[in-house]
């Protein structure tokens, strides 16, 4: 079955997802397959269908099999990702798994790599919880 | 008793003639302080008065009062003499001069002395000059009556009065000097005599009735209960010197208590302002971390939901043009249209045609997986209308709910900053204030309740008592008319002369106790005045109801067992003074009552080194202490003692001072030891005799 691996750019915000030594207070995603689904969706909102290419990947933790995703009733979002996102001109299928897992790899990158600059610079994962927050406030209010 | 002048003549130290002419105390109360250097003679001051007052001669050998120089110099066969003289003023009136002299004769070179006097010779002027006269007896009782010998170094003495025994409870010799001063003796030997007497008749009766067993019987009777009484009696003036003891106790701890009270509903108060704002404070933080925690539950769970807002409508076209073309749902699988196309004839049994196989086959190629299929099927439903559009639903009044807890959380933030910074400004009451109070008020209340406990006690004693009288008239009615019935007039007319004799019994009893509770009281108001004023450490002077010797009191209302520093001196002190007033008072009054005696004068005071064994800080609490406290004061003091604070405090009040320089031909180590410093100007207390000549000091007016 299909796998999504986890970027590299993601690694600073591992520590969010709930785990045995998770060490904030602010945990906020239950597990990994979550944080990847909020990372591909803010990916999304910030830079569109134009994300790069993901290159680096972590080997720690393993891919995730879309089957997790299923599970935690995530899949509904990551097939939305790829209703809107594919170019059936370009030959992109959204019902191919392989191109979803792609899809999703690439946007969760963009998405990573700019929530890491934000926790970077937000003094601690409170201020970056707001952050957050107020980025999905935003959203919905347009 | 105060002096005009002391005259020394080949006393001990003293060889030849020294005169001190002191301040004419009638005209203002006098100060006079002399400065002597060690081994100078200050003690011998104090020794030499007592030997004029009393005729006291040195332990062992009488002779060694004699200076050693002037003896030295006598021949076998003959006669040298000592004296001190002084002018005095007894009882305040005119002075009188008075000497007491001792004279020795040398019997051989082995230093044996036969020793004549001392004898007390009053001098008297007339128009043939001077004469001194012998004294019958007269003068020294009136001396000994204005000074009793007891009492001389409670007035004149080295370091402390009585030799410092006289705190909490003194020695025994020290409390039977001080009953004799304030005449105890004479109400007990008032009430023996009462008893006695009382005592006689009832033997009298006794035998009157010796043979009548029922005279006997209620006689008897009568004892017992007269024991009884007197027993009630007792017990009854033991619960009031109780009572006395306790109640000045509890209004020192009742000032106490109150004094603490204030700050201690102050301490509370605060206290209680501190626990509301710490829960105020923890409250506005709970519901501060209540509101991130509701913060952060929202944002996680609606994870990237919110950013995929703009595809909803892409994906419901895409997804009805799946349904517009019949593949999704799936209602047929892929594999049974395979199948299908194999079996070359439909389920119903008709052979397919080519237009039936295009079909078959063109549907085979859009034709969803199982999964894909659910996974679609899913999608439509999360975005349904029909369905409720839970995507859609999720993102409603997210935004608004963001923002209000956001608020929330900000607002009992700076709800919980403000009580910290109110915090801050309160400032927690010391504990140990608290402690202290509370454990006093207890004090309070147990010593109250037993105050409470011997005042039933009294008035029970106070019935049993009475009841006992009213047994005792019973009982000598009842002998009475016995007596009366079978042994004539006699035993009536006893029992009406014991009776009397009882009543005065009581009388003298009821008397002392007074006169002590009296005593005690103006006592403790002169000590009270002269200590209270003087000390700084917040303690009080007190007079022991049962010994009339004084004791210093704490705050608390304890008694100081060990005062420091020169504290207990202070109180020593405080205490001559006030014994001095007394002995006046009591004076005073017995005279004016018309009981007879001599006008008791105004007492002198000689301290000889007072500041010894003191803290610098009670140095200087004594010196600021004594000036004005007597008519006549007269302090000698050490080189080692003559400290700045000392001069400081003493030379304004000084109203003559002396010096006392030693003549040696001896090499003195340590000169420095004989300079010092009197109103600004140096005085070198030391002659260098040439040759081998015998040290000798001399007096100088500075």
């Amino acid at each position: 079955m299909a796998r999504i691996r986890i970027p590299n750019s993601a690694l600073d915000l591992l520590p969010f997802c709930q785990t045995a030594d998770s060490p904030y207070e602010e945990v906020l995603f239950p597990n990994y397959a979550s944080l990847l689904t909020m990372a591909a969706g803010y990916g999304h909102h910030v830079v569109g269908r134009g994300a790069r290419e993901a290159k680096a990947f972590l080997k720690k933790p393993e891919p995730i099999d879309l089957g997790i995703f299923r599970s935690q009733h995530l899949y509904s979002q990551l097939q939305l990702l790829a209703l809107g996102c594919a170019d059936e001109m370009e030959g992109e299928d959204p019902l191919d798994e392989e191109y979803v897992c792609k899809l999703i790899e690439n946007l969760a990158d963009a998405g990573c790599k700019v929530l890491a600059q934000v926790l970077a610079s937000a003094g601690g994962p409170a201020s970056f919880v707001q952050f957050l927050g107020e980025e999905q406030a935003k959203a919905c209010a347009h | 008793m105060l002096f005009d002048r002391l005259c020394l003549h080949n006393f001990q130290r003293y060889a030849g003639d020294f005169e001190i002419q002191f301040p004419d105390p009638k005209k203002h109360a006098a100060f006079v302080v002399i400065l002597a250097p060690n081994n100078t003679g200050k003690t011998t001051i104090i020794r030499a008065l007592k030997f004029l007052l009393y005729g006291e001669l040195p332990a062992g050998n009488p002779w060694e009062l004699v200076n050693d120089r002037t003896r030295d110099g006598a021949s076998i066969g003959d006669n040298v003499s000592a004296w001190v003289e002084a002018r005095i003023r007894i009882n305040d009136d005119d002075p009188i001069t008075v000497r007491r002299s001792l004279t020795v004769r040398r019997i051989d070179d082995r230093g044996r002395w036969v020793v004549e006097g001392p004898a007390l010779h009053c001098k008297k002027s007339d128009n043939r000059g001077e004469k001194y006269y012998k004294d019958d007896g007269f003068i020294q009782s009136k001396i000994t009556r204005a000074v009793p010998e007891d009492l001389f170094s409670w007035f004149y003495f080295h370091g402390e009065p009585a030799g410092g025994k006289m705190a909490h409870g003194g020695a025994d010799g020290l409390r039977e000097s001080l009953q004799k001063v304030i005449q105890l003796q004479r109400w007990d030997d008032s009430e023996r005599l009462a008893e006695k007497l009382a005592k006689k008749i009832e033997s009298e009766i006794a035998t009157e009735v010796g043979a009548n067993r029922e005279y006997q019987q209620i006689q008897s009777q009568l004892e017992t209960v007269q024991n009884g009484l007197k027993k009630s009696k007792e017990d009854l003036r033991k619960c009031e010197n109780l009572l006395s003891e306790g109640s000045d106790k509890l209004a020192a701890l009742e000032a106490r208590t109150d004094e603490l009270a204030a700050a201690a509903a102050k301490a509370k108060d605060t206290l209680s302002a501190i626990r509301k704002l710490e829960n105020s404070k923890a409250t506005a933080e709970r519901e501060a971390d209540s509101a991130a925690r509701g913060y952060r539950d929202r944002v996680a769970k609606l994870g990237g939901l919110p950013f995929l807002q703009a595809l909803f409508d892409t994906a419901d076209i895409r997804l009805e043009g799946l349904r517009k073309k019949n593949l999704l749902p799936a209602e047929v699988s892929k594999p049974f249209i395979e199948r299908l196309i194999k079996q070359e004839a439909c389920v119903c049994g008709r052979p397919h045609d080519d237009a039936a196989i295009l079909s078959l086959r063109e549907y085979l190629k859009g034709a969803l997986a199982t999964q894909t299929n659910s996974d679609l099927l899913e999608l439509s439903r999360q975005l349904d209308p029909a369905n409720g559009a839970p995507f859609r639903q999720r993102l409603v009044g997210h935004s608004d709910e963001i923002r209000r807890l956001r608020e929330v959380e900000g607002s009992a933030r700076r709800r919980a900053s403000e009580t910290a910074r109110q915090l801050d400004e309160l400032h927690p009451p010391d504990d140990g204030e608290l402690t202290d109070f509370e454990s006093l008020l207890k004090d309070r209340r147990i010593l109250s309740s037993k105050l409470e406990n011997i005042r039933d006690k009294k008035k029970e004693l106070e019935h049993t008592a009475t009841k006992q009288e009213q047994a005792i008239k019973a009982y000598r009615n009842q002998l009475s008319s016995i007596g009366g019935g079978r042994r004539g007039g006699k035993v009536p007319k006893l029992n009406e002369e014991l009776g009397k004799a009882q009543n005065l019994l009581d009388a003298i009893r009821e008397g002392k106790d007074r006169f002590e509770a009296s005593v005690a009281s103006v006592l403790k108001r002169h000590l009270s005045q002269l200590f209270d004023n003087a000390v700084t450490s917040g303690n009080t002077a007190s007079i022991s109801s049962r010994t009339f010797l004084p004791v210093i009191r704490t705050s608390r209302g304890t008694v100081e067992a060990n005062p420091g520093g020169g504290e207990k001196q202070v109180l020593e002190l405080a205490f001559v003074i006030a014994l001095s007033e007394l002995r006046r008072e009591i004076n005073q009054t017995v005279r004016a009552a018309g009981l007879g005696g001599n006008l008791l004068g105004p007492q002198s005071f000689v301290l000889d080194s007072p500041f010894t064994s003191v803290d610098p800080n009670y140095m200087r609490v004594i010196a600021e202490f004594l000036p004005g406290k007597a008519r006549q004061m007269i302090v000698l003091v050490a080189k080692q003692n003559w400290h700045d604070t000392i001069r400081e405090a003493l030379e304004d009040h000084v109203t003559m001072a002396y010096a006392v320089t030693l003549h040696t031909s001896s090499a003195i180590k340590e000169p420095d030891a004989y300079r010092f410093v009197f109103r600004g100007k140096k005085h070198d207390l030391l002659v260098k005799l040439p040759g081998k000549e015998t040290p000798f000091t001399s007096y100088s007016q500075i």
